[in-house]
């Protein structure tokens, strides 16, 4: 039986819970809502573990545009099949700017291997604000002094050169893919699950090169251990400035990973106006550029017009590429 | 040497300071919690507090003591739950539950966990010892560890399923395949292939191994437990700590745990689940008490809190001479040394000397508070358990569903959790073991990937396995396992010491 004094306490929670409905009932309607956006917390699901460079350069961005906003933003990590389980959860959120999703490379590759049922084009984008570049890189007691000295190599004894990248069909596999079409040469791709892997196997000599981005490399080019044949960038990188870029050894290619923050489609324009307004100050915000720099996070900043074309202009190299490969389904 | 020590001592000054010792506390503290907390692993409580640490230091000296005594302090706590309530705090804790439960069953839970403390303690600081010394040298020796050669260590490893199938090697070996196929479930981590997802979104991302731990473990406990339709009694605790003969037969356990634990933490490709099988395996073949293990041995106990704990220090030891993590944790402290502009790597020993030095030290005195912390809550954890039965089990059902929703934030897993609970508990009446399934889920990604990236690193030459010393060497050792336990079988006699009712 219920005490007096129980009895209290449940009706209290029974009343509390009434009037938490009611609240929430009469959230007002959606125009007006929308004239003051954001009138409560932003989630912002990100699609990699916590604690990783993509996980952590997306929330320094979060953390100055939510002083844009005057409503915090949370970010909520969903990681898992290269991005695509959260893209494909996202991209079913409703589309009033309180769910907002941060976006990959991956995202293409997934949609040109037909592995993923999301398309880059069901967001709409707030702005890239990273570019990586890859790197070719050996020991530095190579035979190969050059990038054509090991294109070379790769064309007179095909297929016996090891090199290590990451899952296949990922980006880092699809820039080799690409210098191997243009220079005829072909290698003995090994791959590994991750770039913190990839990295490892070339320091224990288990391969003979590595493609990987420049996140890693630093210390080991300074110390001596490491020599960076190119990079895939469309200008040299200030990390190396003496690694020549594809491009100026003569292969026309540039293929850099990205990140960038993505509303769902139909989004009310003004909210992703105001969302897109808060990230590029945030984005501009001194701070934020000097943790950047830091940190290495390789920042690159795109407007969402100029983002979308971006895309649109890629997309076909990607599908081209994982096609050439012989990985497109 | 010499020069080690006097860095070490320039260390400590710092590790020593009130504020150093703050920050070495908060993340001892921190840890311990995260460890008894299922589903919030190390790494994504260090992620979690990242930024926040972030923004409350700009030292990296103190943000790292803090995080790295957040790491270690976890695998003191994973063994609580493991011990109490069998659910394991940690994949790591796993093998602690073998025996720890067992122990606690038998009313000597504050023995258990007094134990895992103590040999925590000692194993780890061993392994900070050579952390200390060896540094340099053993990271160049990890690096000689290619797919081959991990591949030779992983059959090795695979072979324990003999010594953790009890009375039945046939259902032992059944179940570890089970768990090989389930970690095949999603996409192929080399060539991104999905496989077995039967075009599910949620199972693209494969099946992640804390909800099957914790269902099979925890939720299976209690269904068993529910059988009877009477209380379940767990035996009145008479001693809360160890007595002397107790200490003295776990010392050499300890030790050796360490060794395992150090040597095998060095290496990029083993993970903190397989390393405490392989030390608990090891130390099966040198204890006294062979018939004790998995029925409440305390040299169990010790031989896996101690490795996992050693292991976590032996993880320091690539990161700082190479910058490379050894385990996810630890990729988070990379990234979140790198935010402060740090770099791991070569150099790191050579330009920040401070750096080094002052979190090397810190980590002798976290495992300090760690044991000052631990071993006077053995007395209230342990009372825990003598919350009557149908209190108890609600509130691990409710932590289970927490932990295994932690884990991803994903409530497919909470679904995985209640499945796996409830076939366990299946099995578990048709005697099948369950140890080697989590056997089977910690080692078959590694095995099978070390397989395939060999064979492409040797175009498909199934000599590269032979060509490697290292690997040729754990390839034999396997082979000899795997004979001399048919010896055994053939002669009638299927060793009663290896029976494992978990």
């Amino acid at each position: 039986m219920l005490s007096k004094k129980n009895f209290v306490w449940v009706a209290l929670i029974v009343a509390i819970a009434i009037f938490g409905l009611i609240a929430a009932g009469c959230g007002g309607s959606k125009q007006a809502q929308q004239k003051n956006f954001p009138t409560k917390p932003i989630q912002l699901i990100i699609p990699w573990p916590a604690g990783g460079a993509s996980d952590l350069s997306t929330r320094a961005l979060a953390k100055y545009a939510e002083k844009e906003l005057g409503q915090p933003i949370t970010p909520v990590n969903q990681d898992g099949a290269n991005g695509a389980t959260a893209w494909a959860e996202a991209v079913k959120a409703r589309p009033d700017g309180y769910t907002i999703v941060m976006v990959t490379f991956d995202i293409m590759t997934n949609q040109a291997l037909g592995r993923s049922p999301t398309k880059y084009n069901d967001f709409e984008y707030l702005l890239q604000f990273t570019s990586q570049p890859l790197a070719f890189v050996v020991k530095s007691d190579s035979p190969y002094k050059t990038l054509d000295d090991l294109l070379k190599a790769g064309k007179a004894n095909p297929g016996t050169i090891r090199v290590a990248t990451t899952p296949l069909g990922g980006i880092y596999h699809q820039a080799l893919a690409m210098v191997e079409k243009d220079s005829g040469a072909k290698f003995r791709v090994v791959p590994f699950p991750g770039a913190a892997e990839v990295n490892t196997a070339l320091l224990g000599g288990h391969v003979d090169v590595q493609v990987n981005t420049l996140t890693l490399l630093d210390s080991h080019v300074k110390n001596g251990t490491f020599r960076v044949l190119a990079v895939t960038s469309e200008k040299r990188s200030p990390r190396f400035p003496d690694a020549p870029t594809l491009k100026e050894l003569g292969y026309n290619t540039v293929h850099e990973s990205f990140r960038a923050i993505a509303v769902p489609k139909n989004t009310p324009p003004e909210v992703k106006k105001v969302l897109s307004d808060a990230f590029t100050k945030a984005y501009n915000n001194k701070e934020f550029q000097e943790t950047a720099d830091k940190a290495k996070f390789d920042i690159y900043y795109r407007s969402p017009e100029d983002f979308i074309k971006f895309l649109d202009a890629f997309y076909p190299k990607v599908q081209a590429v994982l096609a050439e490969a012989g990985l497109k389904r | 040497m010499l020069e080690a020590l006097s860095q070490l001592a320039n260390g400590f000054s710092i590790a020593l300071a009130p504020v150093s010792l703050l920050y070495a506390f908060i993340g001892a503290l921190l840890g311990t919690l995260t460890g008894v907390l299922p589903g919030i692993g190390p790494a994504s409580a260090i992620a979690i507090l990242l930024p926040v640490v972030a923004t409350s230091t700009s030292d990296p000296i103190s943000a790292t003591i803090m995080l790295a005594g957040i790491y270690y302090g976890a695998m003191y706590g994973g063994s609580t739950t493991a011990i109490l309530v069998n659910i394991p705090g940690e994949v790591a804790s796993v093998v602690t539950t073998l025996d720890g439960y067992q122990l606690a069953k038998q009313g000597k839970a504050g023995v258990a966990l007094a134990v895992a403390a103590i040999s925590s303690f000692f194993a780890g600081t061993l392994s900070i010892l050579g952390l200390t010394f060896f540094a340099p040298p053993l990271a160049q020796m990890a690096l000689q560890f290619g797919p081959p050669e991990y591949f030779g260590l992983m059959t090795m490893a695979f072979t324990l399923v003999i010594g953790l199938s009890g009375s039945s090697p046939l259902k032992g070996i059944v179940m570890a395949l089970s768990g090989f196929l389930i970690t095949m479930v999603g996409q192929d981590p080399l060539t991104a292939i999905p496989r077995f997802t039967f075009g599910s979104t949620e199972l693209l991302s494969g099946i992640n191994m804390v909800p099957i731990v914790v269902g099979v473990f925890a939720i299976g406990e209690i269904l068993s437990n529910c059988e009877g339709g009477t209380e379940v009694v767990f035996q009145k605790i008479n001693r809360l700590y160890p007595n002397r003969e107790e200490l003295k037969a776990i010392s050499g356990a300890t030790v050796r745990s360490g060794f395992v634990g150090f040597f095998l933490g060095l290496l990029p490709g083993c993970t903190a689940g397989a390393i405490a099988f392989i030390a608990y395996e090891f130390e099966k073949r040198f204890s006294k008490n062979k018939e004790l293990f998995g029925k409440g041995a305390l040299d169990g106990v010790a031989a896996a809190e101690g490795s996992n704990n050693a292991a976590t220090s032996g993880g320091f030891v690539p990161l700082f001479s190479l910058g490379l993590p050894t385990a996810p944790a630890l990729a988070v402290l990379l990234s979140g040394l790198m935010i402060y502009g740090l770099e791991p790597g070569p150099l790191l020993f050579k330009e920040k000397p401070d750096f080094v030095w002052g979190v090397i030290a810190s980590m002798y005195v976290g495992n300090i508070m760690l044991l000052i912390l631990n071993l006077p809550l053995v007395g209230l954890w342990a009372r825990m358990i003598q919350v009557p039965y149908h209190y108890l089990a609600p509130l691990v059902l409710v932590f289970s569903v927490l932990g295994a929703f932690g884990a991803r934030n994903n409530m497919f897993d909470v679904t995985v959790m209640l499945a796996c609970g409830i076939a366990g508990y299946i099995l578990q009446r048709w005697q099948y073991p369950m140890a080697p399934l989590i056997l089977g889920l910690v080692l078959g990604p590694m095995l099978e990937q070390s397989f395939r990236q060999a064979l492409s690193m040797s175009g498909s030459s199934f000599a590269i396995f032979f060509a490697s010393p290292i690997s040729v060497t754990f390839l034999t050792i396997a082979c000899l396992m795997v004979a001399f336990s048919l010896y055994n079988l053939a002669k009638g006699k299927p060793n009663k010491a290896l029976d494992n009712p978990s």
